[in-house]
C-alpha cells in the first residue's frame, strides 16, 4: 500500500520540477520536488521503501536533462541513507525536518553534481560551464525555494498515506 | 552470511553502477521513454498559459476585463506564429513548428527548453532552433516524441556570426556572469550573450545587426541573431568583444521553428 501512497507523490514532484523554470538570479535553481520527496519517505517510511524511492526519484530527475543517468540516484540514495540513520533523534512528523533537512540535501547535491560534472569526464553531455560562484548562488536559491517545493509534498504525502492506506499500515 | 539489508543496499547500488554505465544509446532511450510520458501533461499545461493568466484575475475584473485580457493573450499567440510563418517563408527550407513545453531541464544547470517534437517529426542533434525574432538555439537531444533545445543565453552556446555592415565575423557566446567592480563575485548578474574574436581594425559599433555567417555549417548563413549592445576591445588588444541582445525572446518562448535541412543537404543546393 506503501507504493500507491509514494508513486503519485513521486509523479506529481516529477511533474512540478519539469514544469516550473528556474529562477534566474539565483543561478536557475529550482524547488527540490523529487528531492523533498525522497526524503519524505526516508523519514517515514521501512529502509527498503526508503532505498528505492531514492533511487526512483534521483533517476526521474535525470530523465529530465543532460546529466548522466545514475548521478542523482546516487546522491539522493546517500541522503535517504543519512536521513535513516539520523531518524531516531529527529520528530519525523514534523515539516521543519523535512524542510531543513531538504535544504541542506539540496545544497549536497547541487554541490555534488557540479564537482561531477565539472572534473568528470562526461563526454556526451553539453560544456559545462558553471563558475563556483553561480554553484554558490544556486545553493542559496535552492535553500531560499526549499519550502516552495516540502510544503505540497509534505501535506499531499501525509494526506495521501491516510487515504490510502489503512491505519494499521500508517508509518509510525 | 549476508543479512536481508545488506542485499537490498548492494541490489540498489549494482542498480546505479548499472545506470552509470549504461550505452549512450540506451541512456537516451530510457531518458525518451520519461519524457514522452510527461509531454502530454506538459503541453496541455503549456497550451493552457493564457487562459489561466486570465483566469487570475480578482472577481472584481471578469465579465468584459477578462475577456479582454484572454483577446490579448490569444493576440500574442497569434503575432508570435505569424512572425514564425514569415522567418519560415523566408528561410525557404524545410521546417517543423514546435510548442515549447517546459524550461531548464529538472535541475536547471543548462538554459535549455523542451519541446513537443521528436524523431518521429524529423528531429536530429544539432538542428538549428528559431524563434519569432531571429536563432533560439540548437537541438541537444532528441526523443521520439520530443527534443531538448540548448538556447542561445547557454554558455555552451556557440555561433558564427558576421556583421552586415562591416563584414567583421565572430562567435557569439552564451552569457555567464557580468563582472562588477567592487561586488562580491557570486552577486554579479546574469550576462547577456557576448559577441568574441572580432577584427579589432573593423570599426563596430552599438546597435550593429548580427546574422549568423553559416561558417561551421549547422546554421544557414544570414539568420538574424541579436544586436551589438556593448562594444571595445578584448583584454589584451588583439580582438573587439562586446555584449549582444538576441532578437529572440529567450525567456518566452512559446513556439519555436526547427530547420530540418541538414548541412551537407544545404551545401549541395543551388
Amino acid at each position: 500500500m506503501t507504493l500507491l501512497a509514494i508513486l503519485p507523490i513521486h509523479g506529481l514532484a516529477l511533474f512540478l520540477q519539469a514544469g516550473i523554470s528556474g529562477w534566474p538570479t539565483f543561478g536557475w535553481a529550482k524547488p527540490p520536488f523529487l528531492l523533498a520527496a525522497a526524503l519524505y519517505a526516508a523519514l517515514r517510511y521501512d529502509r527498503l521503501t526508503a532505498g528505492w524511492s531514492a533511487v526512483l526519484a534521483g533517476l526521474l530527475q535525470d530523465t529530465l536533462g543532460f546529466v548522466p543517468l545514475g548521478v542523482s540516484s546516487f546522491g539522493f540514495l546517500a541522503l535517504a541513507v543519512g536521513v535513516y540513520l539520523l531518524r531516531p533523534s529527529l520528530v519525523r512528523e514534523s515539516f521543519l525536518t523535512l524542510l531543513l533537512l531538504t535544504a541542506v540535501g539540496a545544497a549536497l547535491l547541487a554541490a555534488w553534481t557540479w564537482g561531477l560534472l565539472r572534473w568528470g569526464a562526461v563526454e556526451e553531455i553539453p560544456p559545462f560551464q558553471v563558475s563556483p560562484a553561480l554553484l554558490a548562488l544556486k545553493i542559496a536559491g535552492q535553500a531560499i525555494l526549499t519550502p516552495v517545493a516540502v510544503f505540497p509534498i509534505h501535506l499531499l504525502s501525509r494526506w495521501l498515506e491516510r487515504a490510502i492506506c489503512p491505519a494499521e499500515e500508517w508509518p509510525a | 552470511m549476508l543479512s536481508r539489508v545488506h542485499v537490498y543496499g548492494l541490489v540498489l547500488i549494482l542498480g546505479i553502477l548499472v545506470l552509470f554505465n549504461l550505452p549512450i544509446e540506451s541512456a537516451r532511450s530510457l531518458k525518451s521513454i520519461v519524457r514522452g510520458l510527461m509531454a502530454p501533461y506538459q503541453s496541455l499545461w503549456s497550451s493552457g498559459r493564457g487562459s489561466r493568466q486570465g483566469n487570475s484575475l480578482p472577481a472584481s475584473h471578469e465579465g468584459e476585463a477578462h475577456m479582454a485580457f484572454r483577446l490579448e493573450a490569444l493576440e500574442r499567440e497569434n503575432q508570435a506564429l505569424r512572425e514564425l510563418l514569415g522567418l519560415k517563408k523566408r528561410i525557404g527550407e524545410a521546417s517543423v513548428a514546435c510548442r515549447v513545453i517546459a524550461r531548464d531541464g529538472a535541475s536547471g544547470w543548462w538554459r535549455t527548453v523542451r519541446i513537443d517534437r521528436g524523431s518521429r517529426a524529423g528531429l536530429r542533434e544539432g538542428q538549428p532552433v528559431l524563434a519569432a525574432g531571429g536563432v533560439a538555439g540548437l537541438v541537444q537531444e532528441v526523443g521520439l516524441y520530443t527534443a531538448e533545445v540548448l538556447l542561445l543565453s547557454d554558455p555552451a552556446f556557440h555561433v558564427s556570426v558576421r556583421c552586415p555592415r562591416t563584414e567583421a565575423l565572430g562567435i557569439v557566446r552564451g552569457g555567464g556572469a557580468e563582472a562588477r567592480a567592487g561586488l562580491l563575485e557570486a552577486l554579479w548578474p546574469v550576462r547577456p550573450p557576448e559577441f568574441l574574436y572580432a577584427d579589432r581594425h573593423l570599426e563596430l559599433r552599438e546597435g550593429d545587426e548580427l546574422v549568423t555567417s553559416g561558417l561551421g555549417g549547422l546554421f544557414p548563413p544570414g539568420l538574424p541573431v541579436g544586436r551589438v549592445r556593448r562594444i571595445g576591445l578584448a583584454p589584451g588588444g588583439l580582438y573587439q568583444e562586446g555584449l549582444v541582445e538576441p532578437w529572440a525572446p529567450l525567456d518566452r518562448l512559446d513556439f519555436v521553428l526547427v530547420l530540418l535541412t541538414a548541412p551537407e543537404e544545404r551545401e549541395e543546393a543551388p
